[in-house]
């Protein structure tokens, strides 16, 4: 499609502009309500660019969406990227390199999990967090989630089996255990689908909303989305000016994040395809 | 050169510290969970009183309750609505934007940006768009003459409402997927054609939809998933399953038998069923192969 008519060009690039524009509206649409004045967010018709730019609207955001929302969530987001790679990647590498009993029966069972959805299992996960006592409790948030490993060991498998024995043999010629080999060699050459990875992590879990839900009842336990869905419900008394910049905060630091690391998502996303 | 790591077994000391914490987790929270989802589909419980046997009468129960009927037809309708959109639109996008020009990428982004907002936040800015009143849809059809319906208010419409939001936030995955299967055709096998004298829709027609075909069926199978079971976040917080539960999917009526109703028996039996279907549609159309994504990114 590279080449043509510079007229059909032309009409290319503006289809690209136009549709691009189209996917991006109900975020400007967001951005300029989240400006605007109480009356002016209610005034009839509406307006198409705010006629004074209310910055006083993200203090009242940051006082709705609460400080604990906005920590728990930070809390929630690291703690499940974190524990989930350091479980997904050695998983992953001692199903592809180390030899053991029972090896092939354990990938049996991650790969065949792929393919039961975490709402399946809902019901009996809240009802082992409650009896825990892990209710309202970081651990009942966050150790369900992190459990969900099927994924990660997979891709993760698949990168190591196409790693070449001979750069670790040399290694443990040299006298060194899996430790070291893990954390001389293999980690240093693991950078791509571990930026891949945790760019999706990160995404996933600062979006989560049915686990938080369902394992917290406790305002101090909010995360962001629990704090956002609020603002949707038909009793909610939050202007909607204040209600779209809370919904511009909790998602501006995910915005940033994607920006920055948007080679990353992709590979991440699109990588499932390759292999 | 020598192979000695692989022809023999190593130290069960190693392979447990990698993958002995994983093994306990995965065991205790999803693989018995799995069990326990089935197991508790057979008794009648609420969380307070005692478990009761029922054995199958939680399933023989689906047959005659009218809202779980009416809930999967709900479901069946927002698959359609859902799916084929997006499947459809995201091939569309992918090859309107694999091209690239001066500030190409700033427009790129634009595409891929819903799937940085989560499902909730999506649904509180989406009603607000809809609304009847100060909506810009509402604004852009007076401009027409046209009343539109509120929106989310209607029984007619909050369903097809809904879906135009699960499209939006659905057609970044499909799209990068899609931009992934396209970046690897034969730039020689277009070339070749554009000499042979293939217009735009012969090479779509013969080239480039022939490539994409398995991806396809991965992305299809993603968001039939996806749409089934993820769909919750959006229903709940847009329309609660209103109104007259006219966008009450099996997903929101499982999430209210367990958590508002407490019989979590019977939510089970439901969620069970509702996994089986979605297994065997999955298995028809994406033989097991490759994966798609873990609960999906999005």
């Amino acid at each position: 499609m590279s080449v043509g008519h510079p007229w059909r060009r032309r009409f290319h690039v503006s289809a690209v502009i136009f549709f691009g524009l189209l996917m991006a509206a109900p975020f400007y649409w967001m951005i300029i309500n989240s400006f605007k004045s109480s009356q002016e967010v209610a005034a009839y018709p509406p307006t198409w660019w705010p006629r004074e730019w209310h910055l006083d609207n993200i203090g009242a955001a940051l006082v709705f969406l609460d400080s604990a929302a906005i920590v728990n969530s930070v809390i929630f987001t690291i703690a499940v990227t974190l524990c989930q790679l350091i479980l997904v990647v050695m998983t992953g590498f001692a199903l592809a390199k180390m030899q053991f009993l029972g090896k092939n029966l354990l990938f049996a069972m991650f790969v065949i999990t792929i393919f039961v959805p975490f709402q399946v299992v809902l019901i009996p996960t809240f009802i082992l967090v409650r009896n825990l006592n892990w209710i309202d409790t970081f651990w009942g948030l966050i150790i369900p989630v992190v459990a969900q490993t099927s994924f990660g060991v997979f891709i993760f498998r698949q990168f190591y089996i196409s790693m070449p024995n001979e750069i670790l043999d040399a290694a443990k010629i040299d006298g060194a255990n899996w430790g070291q080999v893990f954390m001389q060699i293999v980690l240093p050459l693991s950078g791509p689908p571990i930026a891949a990875y945790t760019a999706v992590t990160v995404l996933t879990a600062w979006n989560m909303y049915v686990w938080p839900l369902i394992s917290t009842t406790e305002k101090s336990m909010r995360v962001l989305p629990l704090a956002i869905a609020g603002l949707g419900s038909q009793t909610s008394q939050t202007p909607p000016n204040i209600a779209m910049m809370a919904v511009l905060l909790s998602t501006l630091p995910i915005i940033i994040f994607f920006i920055l690391c948007q080679r990353y998502f992709i590979n991440g996303l699109g990588g499932a395809l390759k292999e | 050169m020598r192979r000695k790591s692989n022809a023999r077994t190593d130290s069960p000391f190693w392979a447990f510290l990698f993958v002995g914490p994983n093994l306990i987790l995965f065991t205790v929270f999803i693989v018995l969970p799995i069990i326990a989802a089935f197991a508790l589909s057979l008794y009648d419980w609420n969380l307070i009183s005692e478990p009761r046997f029922v054995g199958i009468r939680n399933y023989t129960d689906i047959l005659n309750d009218a809202r779980a009927l009416n809930s999967v037809v709900k479901t069946v309708y927002l698959v359609v609505l859902g799916v084929v959109p997006t499947v459809v639109l995201s091939f569309f996008l992918a090859v309107l934007i694999n091209t690239t020009f001066p500030g190409y990428s700033v427009f790129r982004t634009m595409y891929l940006l819903p799937i940085v907002i989560s499902f909730v936040a999506s649904a509180v800015l989406w009603r607000f768009i809809y609304d009847p009143r100060v909506g810009p849809i509402a604004e852009l059809l007076s401009a027409f003459g046209v009343t539109g319906p509120n929106w989310l208010k209607d029984t007619t419409w909050a369903l097809p409402a809904l879906s135009v939001v699960i499209v939006w936030l659905r057609l970044p995955l499909g799209i990068i997927l899609y931009l992934a299967a396209l970046q690897q055709i034969n730039p020689q096998l277009m070339e070749a054609a554009e000499i042979d004298g293939a217009g735009p829709w012969a090479k779509l027609r013969h080239i480039i939809w022939p490539n994409v075909m398995p991806v396809t069926l991965l992305i299809l199978v993603i968001n039939l998933r996806g749409i089934i079971f993820d769909s919750f976040d959006v229903v709940q917080v847009m329309t609660g399953g209103g109104p007259l539960n006219s966008t009450d999917i099996l997903i929101r009526y499982i999430y209210d038998m367990a958590f508002a109703q407490l019989r979590l028996g019977y939510a089970s039996a439901l969620s069970t069923v509702l996994f089986v279907i979605v297994a065997i549609l999955a298995l028809i159309f994406n033989p097991p192969r490759r994966k798609p994504i873990n609960g999906d990114p999005v």
